[in-house]
């Protein structure tokens, strides 16, 4: 009796633990593991004439979470068809039997104003709901936004954060003669101007609270240390000690570290909130930039030529320490940390090109994962230390590209007919 | 009465005639000393001619002078201006000074010594291979390498300023080692005092 019971709570546990695998994804492991998803076809009122509309943007939007296998109805038994968009109305056999993980299902509605939209997503192992939004729409234009908000909330149901659809990229677009700094969305979404110089804009970086941007400005001759508020809309430039300003960054503490050639070389430094040398963090004969921190601030990896050739390496503040990460190449820069300060992203010149590698500071391993062709350049990483975003001439063009840290992809960031370089995302403070 | 009238109009033809000689009026002789009046007159004549011309032609001269030292003045400027413009170039993610580049260097530390209203600006850039903030220190790095030397050449540091432009501005717009070898360089901008 008792063997009995042990294993039926033995089969209990184990059939939840695979309900629940069905559900999430570790998108830090080796990225073999794939969710089925079906998007049934949507229940929409006659006045509304979108239905196409809808799953493709929805298939767009989707087919940037790399661990998505989206199902086509050929392949469902009866075409996947439902009698209705809720939970009663399915019979979730049919999508068993077809494999399916998840099955999305969309009803558009009149409403209160335009209309109204009902987006829900099932477990079919377990016959449940696991997101279910719905939003009341002022017009046909707020479409694509409910459907990217609903994308977020699945990311966020699969993953535990949404990095992808709700924290924005600020990237520079550069023309003859005058440069400007944009703001989007890995897919695409909320282009928008932030501002336009006169001269060069190098390496913008975020705040880790995306409210502040601060970037190399090249104006008349001269470095000048921008720093751009969102909410007041203002540019503030500020002159330093040296004659280059390169690669400055701010610390999860809200300071700003900066490669200055004080010395007549350039070495990093934490600058006070009157923008005066504070600190002096990294000291060499030889150049010394791109500073950059894991969230909790005890790690900052950053590009030096101590050893002839631009190298990464990582500075550990508790032991003021400073540790190699780049063995192989010569040309090693542009490195950013993931949020737990676990992974390197950088750029590796190969004979062909830039390409992008992901170093695990824990194991020493190394992984190649963006292949050209042409450049592929200054890679970022987002806060969930899962997408990467970078920027490649590979259409002839400078570009966004988004692929993982296991080089899935890459998807094209749509960012119209703007060249774009320097990407970066923001890294919030959880 | 007559008399009265022909000595105050002769008294008055007089003066006129002393008054008027630096115009050279000739005033008709009255006495019978005619030929030593007119040969002093000659002679005075001649003597200012020639003075005149003299004038004329040291006046010719100076301004001949000045167009020539005008002219050196300017071709020297422009042929300094031309040393100064001359570029130098680096290998590939180095910021040594080669031979050639050290004897341009050392060129322009002449034309600067010999010019002292001249101010510069060096400017350093690289070829687009790397990524853009190694090239922005690297840039710092080739046109410091320059301005380091030009000081120990003799030429005073607050003369000139140095600015790093990476990799935007390059000199050919090819994607290959001959474009990529003259983007690697110091260029070297003239402002005035």
């Amino acid at each position: 009796m008792i063997k009995k019971i042990v294993f039926i709570l033995l089969a209990g546990i184990f059939f939840n633990f695979q309900s629940l695998l069905a559900l999430t994804i570790n998108i830090y492991g080796p990225g073999d593991k794939k969710i089925n998803l079906f998007i049934a076809k949507p229940f929409v009122a006659e006045q509304f004439r979108v239905d196409d509309k809808l799953v493709s943007t929805l298939k767009d939007k989707l087919g940037l979470l790399p661990f998505l296998r989206i199902i086509p109805a050929e392949d469902v038994l009866n075409k996947g068809e439902i009698k209705g968009p809720g939970l009663v109305d399915i019979d979730f056999r049919k999508f068993l039997l077809s494999r399916v993980d998840v099955l999305l299902t969309i009803n558009l509605k009149p409403g209160s104003n335009w209309g109204e939209i009902e987006l829900r997503a099932f477990d079919v192992l377990r016959q449940q709901l696991i997101v279910g939004k719905a939003y009341d729409l002022q017009s046909e234009a707020q479409l694509p936004l409910a459907l990217r908000s609903f994308c977020g909330a699945l990311l966020q149901q699969f993953t535990g954060r949404d990095s992808l659809f709700s924290e924005p990229i600020v990237f520079v677009h550069k023309q003859r003669q005058k440069q400007a700094l944009y703001e989007i969305y890995a897919d695409g979404y909320g282009l928008k101007k932030l501002l336009e110089v006169d001269g060069i804009i190098a390496s913008p970086a975020w705040d880790f609270r995306g409210e502040k941007i601060v970037f190399t400005l090249i104006e008349h001759g001269r470095h000048f240390l921008g720093l751009w508020d969102k909410q007041s809309n203002k540019l503030e430039k500020h002159l330093l000690p040296g004659n280059s300003i390169i690669s400055p960054i701010f610390t999860p503490e809200g300071e700003i570290v900066v490669s200055l050639d004080v010395k007549g070389n350039p070495d990093i430094y934490l600058l006070s909130k009157d923008f005066k040398i504070k600190k002096t963090l990294i000291s060499h004969w030889a150049i010394d930039i791109s500073p950059f921190f894991a969230r909790n601030g005890e790690k900052m990896v950053f590009t030096s030529a101590r050893l002839g050739n631009p190298h990464i390496f990582v500075w550990l503040k508790k032991e003021n320490r400073i540790r190699r990460v780049s063995y192989e190449g010569k040309y090693n820069t542009s490195a950013v940390l993931s949020p737990d300060g676990r992974l390197v992203v950088f750029s590796r010149l190969l004979a062909e090109g830039h390409r992008i590698f992901v170093h695990d500071l824990e194991s020493g391993q190394e992984k190649q994962i963006s292949f050209g062709p042409g450049n592929d350049e200054e890679p970022f990483i987002a806060s969930d230390g899962y997408f990467v975003l970078f920027s490649s001439n590979r259409s002839g063009k400078y570009k966004l590209y988004l692929t993982t840290i296991n080089g899935d992809g890459p998807y094209l960031v749509d960012t119209q007919e703007l060249n774009a370089y320097s990407p970066a995302w923001v890294h919030k403070l959880e | 009465m007559k008399i009265k009238v022909l000595v105050v109009v002769g008294l008055f033809l007089g003066v006129l005639t002393v008054g008027c000689a630096k115009k050279k009026v000739v005033v008709p002789a009255t006495t019978g000393d005619t030929s030593v009046s007119e040969q002093t007159q000659g002679s005075e004549i001649k003597g200012l001619k020639e003075l005149q011309e003299k004038r004329a032609r040291e006046l010719q001269e100076l301004k001949e002078k000045e167009l020539k030292e005008k002219q050196a003045k300017e071709a020297s400027k422009e042929e300094a201006l031309k040393i100064i413009g001359e570029r130098i170039f680096f290998d590939f993610d180095s910021y040594e000074l080669k031979p050639e580049a050290r004897q341009v260097l050392q060129k322009k530390a002449e034309v600067l010594k010999a010019h002292p209203d001249l101010m510069l600006i060096i400017e350093g850039h690289c070829d687009e291979r790397g990524t853009e903030e190694y090239n922005l220190a690297l840039g710092e790095k080739r046109a410091r390498a320059a301005y380091e030397f030009l000081i120990l050449l003799g030429v005073e540091a607050n003369r000139m300023q140095i600015v790093s432009y990476g990799e935007e501005y390059p000199l050919d717009p090819g994607h290959n080692e001959t474009a990529w070898a003259k983007n690697r360089r110091d260029e070297f901008k003239i402002v005035k005092k």
